[in-house]
């Protein structure tokens, strides 16, 4: 079985940082034909992508050139990969609590 | 802070300093910066251009052929879109200097930075990001397997790998 490597990205939008990793993902070669990359979790501004050990690499080498998203580490498995992306977070909501007068959700 | 740094990487051309800057280049694994002027850092172990380093701008390529003989001279910056020539970067190696491209502008022009790394050495190449906001924030293993991939040479590795080796030489070597 291919082995996996989780990368964790930081990026000003993890999303559109996803998306243009995917766009440039053939640049790995036929290894992306066969294996695909692992979306596992975004939060807030951390983006957790697994894959295939041979290709990190090249998509190491993709994401320098994309701009606002960088490599922050690099992992072995998902679980270890949610559990520190979890933890170095940089949380982009405030919860505040609910005001005195009522439960009525407040806007953002 | 008087830790010793003993691995990391340096940011070679870091412009502006604020807190959320050196915490992400701090993320990345730099730990020692080189400033344009003098500014106060937390994290970072900081070095001043023209201070602690010698260094001059090369807009040209003529220019470079009057710094690469200055004796003063440690870090020759290069105009990234005037690539030197093979024995340019030869002569560079064997006065001692360190040839700086700023990576930024290349980024967008890759068949530009694969020209450069076909003249240049791995042994005297400095890659600087200019880091002016958040979002040039690069992560130095990121630009190496870049550079490795581009240049097709595992080599390439070696001037990020090595970049607080270099400093160290350069801070260290002013004196004499």
């Amino acid at each position: 079985m291919t082995k996996y490597r989780y990368l964790l990205v930081r990026a000003e939008d993890p999303a559109v940082c996803y998306v243009q990793l995917l766009e440039r993902y053939m640049l790995t070669g036929f290894l992306s034909l066969v294996h695909a990359p692992r979306l596992v979790a975004i939060y807030d501004d951390m983006l957790v992508v697994g894959v295939p050990r041979e290709a990190v690499r090249a998509v190491r080498a993709v994401l320098a050139l994309l701009d606002g998203c960088r490599t922050v580490k690099v992992v072995g498995t998902a679980k270890r990969a949610k559990a520190v992306a979890a933890s170095i977070r940089n949380k982009l909501r405030t919860w505040k609590p609910l005001s005195d007068d009522g439960y009525q959700s407040t806007e953002l | 802070m008087a830790s010793v740094v003993r691995r990391g990487f340096v940011e070679w051309d870091l412009a502006t300093v604020t807190p959320e800057i050196e915490k992400a280049l701090w993320e990345v694994g730099v730990r020692a910066v080189l400033l344009r002027a003098e500014a106060e850092t937390a994290l970072l172990a900081p070095f001043v251009r023209g201070v602690d380093v010698n260094w001059a701008e090369a807009r040209g390529r003529d220019k470079f052929n009057v710094y690469v003989y200055r004796e003063e001279v440690q870090i020759i910056r290069v105009n990234p879109h005037a690539p030197l020539t093979r024995d340019q970067v030869r002569a560079a190696r064997r006065y001692g200097k360190y040839v700086e491209l700023p990576l930024r502008p290349l980024l967008r022009d890759l068949p530009l930075l694969a020209r450069w790394l076909e003249v240049l050495e791995p042994e005297v190449a400095i890659f600087s990001t200019p880091v002016e906001s958040l979002r040039d924030v690069k992560s130095p293993l990121d630009v190496a397997a870049l550079l490795v991939e581009i240049g097709r040479d595992e080599g390439w590795a070696l001037p990020i790998k090595s970049s607080l080796g270099v400093l160290t030489e350069l801070v260290a070597g002013r004196d004499d």
